[in-house]
């Protein structure tokens, strides 16, 4: 018998990897629970692979241990060492680690020797990797803030984000970065705070604070995940379970997911199909529809749960879309996709284009803030939230030219 | 003519006859109303006694094949499942709870003690609970809280080797929060307090004594009931003086937990004797934090929201 298509991976406390197969909606332990101890706690978890059947996982002890989905078996786990404290990021590039740790200290390593590092800060909270780029990291944590490394180019990062201006009462505002997360077909980063607030930073632009700012509820966000299917959306999650879906352009809450018990640990979105998976403190993974926004499964998993591993693979039957995605073609069709829902965009531009202006009595104006200062009435507003997507794949200069354009209108 | 009157009437028997027995309730003459409502009353109850009566000498009658007696449904028994429940087997869970925070109370590494204080400007009802609970806990100490921050209490109580820190919140001069936080590494509960009685306030109370209790935790059967059951019983020493007979009780039902404190006797083989010891107090869970006290900055493993939880009157945390 083939070994079992297991749809996601988590990482729990008590360094138990556990595999999840949804379709058969069963679930099984990676290692044994006699080996559970909360010294292997497991941080951070990646796929060691491009096909996906390898996931990588890092421990509380500095071990970074290795699962073959195919053999079923467990490699060697290799010690890591340099820097002080736990895992904060795990990630891979062509056969070598990329790991960070507390005290900040960024490394590019393989089991033979180490390619470079380099310092990101102290009181390090997070890694990530740039999905579409992969020699591109984002790091930041507490009073330090967003930082984006090109590994190729180690010495100084990229982008560096710069604090926002004082609040009204002339106070210097906190910084703490809990987690960011690409924007894909475009160097922007969507970030997440202790303090609530959710911001996006534009490198291309000169300007090193956030484009958008805004803050959702009134406790720390926890994680955050990129939502591909949608163009402009995030989910964020914060220390109370509270799970929502919110559009970064336009600065508002989208939709509060509900059932949530304990704080959201990580969030993760399938880059084809509209499926969130979370997990928390509260032991449960869960699995959204984000358009239907509808709970299609709930596991509980019996210990705390740090890191969650979405698999492409993926089967819905229940879904409109019923794609059975498979590791060959999967690639393949997601380019399609991309590539067909351009050509569409680009229609449906052609169809605004042509539209009248028409005037209405009420003239809301709203502050169309990702464009710095400029004004759309509410026509545009909506206008320029459809056309986001596709700007995004545009040069810069581009996208300032459109905004030109607009205005002459 | 007098045909025509014979049609009327018997027109009129027909309609009675249609019509519906008369409601008590349309009796407008009370003192007929009240004595044909307790004459009902007592035929009711006569023909339940009478039912009752009928169906024993059935059953006794049919012997094994009677049919089996009815269980009144309720909400427990109608509880709906909850997949966290704990069973005694389960390894992972038991490999879990052998290292979380408590772990170093049930290894019998570390002994109980317990800080016990309040609210700032608190009103002479919670003074008297904090003394209570600060009396039946066994090495427990009070202190005023006198205005310092929890954040600035916390560190100075692990370095005094406390192991919990109990905070009783006070609103219109009545106790009504809890907040137990264990030491060092959490986890921090939090608990709506109510109906609050001190030993004075019960009628009969016995007399206290300073023997180490036992402890009974009913009913923590989920794995967050579990936990905090765990950091109950991690309030009290592990080795009780059972020659005290005197006894903790923390009950839990349909998520209130109820605290009792007994002398017990066992009269004979059959019978034991209970003499309740007081305070009472009922507690209910608004939320489990991990780490130590901090309400906007730390993580929560479980809060409770009141419109999505309380959909279901027959779903149970606990």
């Amino acid at each position: 018998m083939a070994a079992p298509m297991f749809n996601v991976f988590v990482g729990s406390e008590t360094g138990l990897l556990k595999a999840i197969d949804v379709n058969k909606s069963n679930w099984s332990n990676l290692n044994s629970v006699q080996s559970a101890d909360r010294n292997k706690e497991i941080c951070v978890i990646c796929w060691d692979n491009q096909e996906q059947n390898r996931v990588s996982y890092g421990l509380r002890n500095r071990e970074i241990v290795t699962f073959d989905t195919e053999t079923q078996s467990h490699c060697k786990p290799i010690k890591f060492d340099g820097g002080k404290g736990t895992f904060k990021g795990l990630a891979k590039i062509d056969d070598n680690y990329i790991t960070a740790v507390e005290s900040g200290l960024v490394k590019v390593w393989n089991e033979e020797s180490v390619i470079s590092e380099f310092e990101a800060g102290e009181k390090l909270c997070f890694m990530t990797q740039n999905p579409e780029m992969k020699n591109i990291v984002a790091t930041g944590g507490d009073e330090n803030d967003l930082k984006i490394w090109d590994i190729e180019k180690s010495d100084q990062p990229v982008f560096m984000a710069k604090n926002v201006r004082n609040d009204w009462l002339n106070l210097r505002v906190p910084i703490k970065v809990l987690g960011a997360a690409f924007v894909p077909n475009s160097e922007e980063i969507v970030t997440c705070t202790g303090y609530h607030q959710v911001r996006l930073y534009d490198p291309r632009t000169s300007q090193r604070r956030p484009v958008v700012d805004m803050s959702f509820d009134e406790y720390p966000l926890m994680s955050i995940g990129m939502c591909y299917t949608q163009p402009n959306q995030v989910v964020v999650g914060n220390t109370q379970g509270k799970t929502a879906l919110i559009d970064f352009r336009t600065g508002k809450t989208v939709h509060c997911f509900k059932g949530f018990a304990g704080s959201v640990r990580s969030i993760q979105c399938h880059p084809s199909l509209p499926i969130m998976a979370t997990c928390g403190l509260d032991r449960f993974l869960r699995i959204h529809h984000i358009e239907s926004r509808e709970l299609l499964h709930k596991f509980y998993l019996k210990s705390r749960l740090n890191c969650l591993l979405l698999s492409k693979n993926w089967k819905l039957e229940s879904l409109d879309e019923g794609i059975d995605m498979h590791e060959d073609d999967e690639e393949n069709k997601f380019a399609d996709q991309e590539e067909k829902s351009e050509e569409n965009e680009e229609v449906e531009e052609d169809v605004w284009d042509k539209l009248e202006v028409m005037s209405t009595s009420k003239n809301k104006r709203k502050k169309q803030i990702s464009d710095g200062s400029e004004d759309h009435n509410e026509r545009d507003l909506r206008k320029t939230t459809r056309n986001a997507a596709k700007r995004t794949t545009r040069e810069h200069t581009d996208s300032k030219t459109e905004v030109v354009k607009k205005k002459k209108k | 003519m007098a045909s025509k009157n014979k049609n009327v009437v018997s027109e009129k028997l027909e309609n009675e006859s249609i019509l519906p027995e008369r409601s008590l309730s349309d009796i407008k003459n009370k003192e007929i109303r009240k004595q044909l409502y307790a004459k009902m009353r007592k035929q009711k109850k006569k023909d339940k006694i009478a039912l009752k009566k009928r169906k024993k000498t059935e059953a006794k009658m049919l012997g094994d094949e009677a049919p089996p007696k009815q269980v009144p449904k309720t909400l427990e028994n109608m509880r709906i499942k909850d997949e966290t429940m704990v069973t005694p087997d389960d390894e992972e869970v038991i490999r879990d709870e052998s290292q979380d925070e408590m772990a170093s109370y049930f290894n019998r590494e570390s002994t109980p003690k317990i800080l016990v204080t309040s609210d700032d400007r608190i009103n002479s009802k919670t003074r008297k609970f904090c003394k209570e609970l600060a009396r039946i806990i066994p090495n427990a100490m009070t202190m005023k809280r006198r205005g310092f921050d929890l954040k600035k209490i916390i560190p100075q109580a692990i370095e005094k080797e406390f192991t919990d820190l109990i905070i009783i919140n006070e609103d219109r001069k009545i106790p009504n929060g809890m907040v137990i936080c264990h030491l060092p590494n959490g986890p921090t509960a939090h608990f709506k307090l109510s109906s609050v009685q001190l030993s004075k306030e019960i009628k009969g109370v016995g007399e206290w004594t300073s023997h180490k209790p036992e402890v009974i935790l009913n009913n923590f059967n989920t794995r967050l009931g579990h936990s905090v059951g765990r950091m109950f019983a991690s309030l009290f020493p592990y080795d009780p003086n059972f020659q005290g007979r005197r006894v903790m009780t923390f009950h839990n039902q349909r998520d209130f937990i109820f605290f009792r404190q007994h002398r017990y006797i066992f009269r004979n083989s059959k019978r034991v004797g209970l003499h309740e010891l007081g305070p009472r107090f009922t507690l209910k869970l608004r939320s489990l934090q991990k780490g130590t006290f901090n309400s906007k900055y730390g993580e929560y493993e479980w809060v409770h929201k009141r419109h999505e939880m309380e959909a279901s009157r027959r779903k149970f945390h606990l």
